[in-house]
């Protein structure tokens, strides 16, 4: 876990835990509960969905998370255009009472990959009223430049498509992203199937992970939750310990002098 | 009688009538809720003094879990 030495900050703020995560598709409250203590994390994510009238079903859901201190990031999850996206943001900013916003604006049916036009035009939007934008976006570089010039101190690339569990699909794209904007706080969303691929992201270099479904959806969510907890604090300490670089060749560990049968004297 | 669309479905009313009427007309009792007009958020404080009319869009949304 960040230490003062590796203080983790976050749009201002600063965080106990390099992990996020998502809120959805648990298989009960009581275990998603249980998940988000076991990671640790501060940050989650929730969404807004269309309310049906005469609903008198219990918010318990909600009443717990609202007074449990978790900072909440809402989403604008399934948006289809800016205009869907600024509004969810705008209703999410009156629901919840946060200025932050996980920006989605979604392209494709299929691959759920972002719109980049969409995106760069809410972001736009959102900014200039005052949000504080997390836009989820792909490994483009060109993208991530003008979501950057527009004032965003966060991005969020993803691994692969939104609950594909196929990891990264480009981890040189995504290390080209962290030479090419050093100051930006990168942190890896979408796609994340495996601890492995939460710990490759932060030896990467990236800042932090967002990831729902592996943990959703794991045989034991609460086991998997703690199980990335550490995926992510590990690839942190081997990113900050200085991981070798990768050879076209062998290098022997051993040393070759000395070595018994070996051709010349050792007297 | 005018038409208004409210969460995707048409919906008929006898004229305009406030915001604060047409959602309490609708049986919304939650109080974690918020509610756009025509893409335009709506305070809680400007329910009452805010009109729904003639083709108007409304949005009432609610917390939920999501990635």
């Amino acid at each position: 876990m960040p230490t003062l030495e590796d203080a983790f900050t976050l749009a201002g703020t600063s965080c106990s835990s390099r992990l996020l995560m998502g809120t959805a598709n648990y298989p009960s409250p009581d275990i998603l509960k249980a998940a988000l203590q076991a990671a640790g994390v501060e940050i989650i994510t929730l969404s807004l969905r269309r309310e049906a009238p005469r609903n008198n079903s219990s918010h318990g859901f909600w009443d717990y998370l609202r007074h449990s201190g978790y900072r909440i990031l809402p989403n604008t999850a399934g948006c289809r255009s800016a205009q869907e996206a600024v509004t969810t943001a705008m209703l999410g900013r009156e629901l919840f009472g946060t200025h932050w916003v996980k920006l989605e604006v979604i392209g494709n049916d299929r691959t759920l990959a972002p719109d980049p036009f969409g995106l760069v035009e809410a972001t736009e939007q959102l900014i200039e009223c005052g949000f504080e934008v997390f836009p989820y976006t792909t490994e483009d570089l060109t993208v991530a430049r003008r979501l950057v010039d527009l004032g965003c101190r966060i991005i969020m690339p993803w691994g692969s498509p939104i609950g594909s569990g196929q990891g990264i699909m480009n981890p040189q794209a995504l290390k080209e992203l962290r030479r090419q904007f050093p100051d930006v706080t990168l942190i890896l969303d979408a796609g994340i199937g495996k601890v492995s691929h939460a710990t490759l992201a932060m030896e990467l270099g990236f800042d932090g992970v967002l990831l729902n479904t592996a943990i959703a959806h794991a045989e034991d969510p609460i086991g998997m939750a703690s199980a990335f907890a550490q995926g992510v604090h590990a690839g942190r300490l081997a990113y900050r310990s200085g991981l070798i670089e990768e050879r076209s060749h062998a290098q022997a560990s051993t040393p070759e002098f000395g070595r018994p049968f070996s051709p010349g004297a050792l007297l | 009688m005018i038409e208004i669309i409210i969460n995707g479905q048409t919906k008929q009313l006898e004229g305009p009538e406030t915001l604060e009427h047409l959602l309490k007309q609708l049986g919304y009792q939650q109080d974690m809720l918020a509610v756009a007009l025509n893409h335009s958020v709506v305070p809680k404080s400007l329910h009452r003094s805010t009109l729904v009319g003639a083709h108007d869009h409304i949005e009432v949304v609610s917390p939920m879990a999501g990635g």
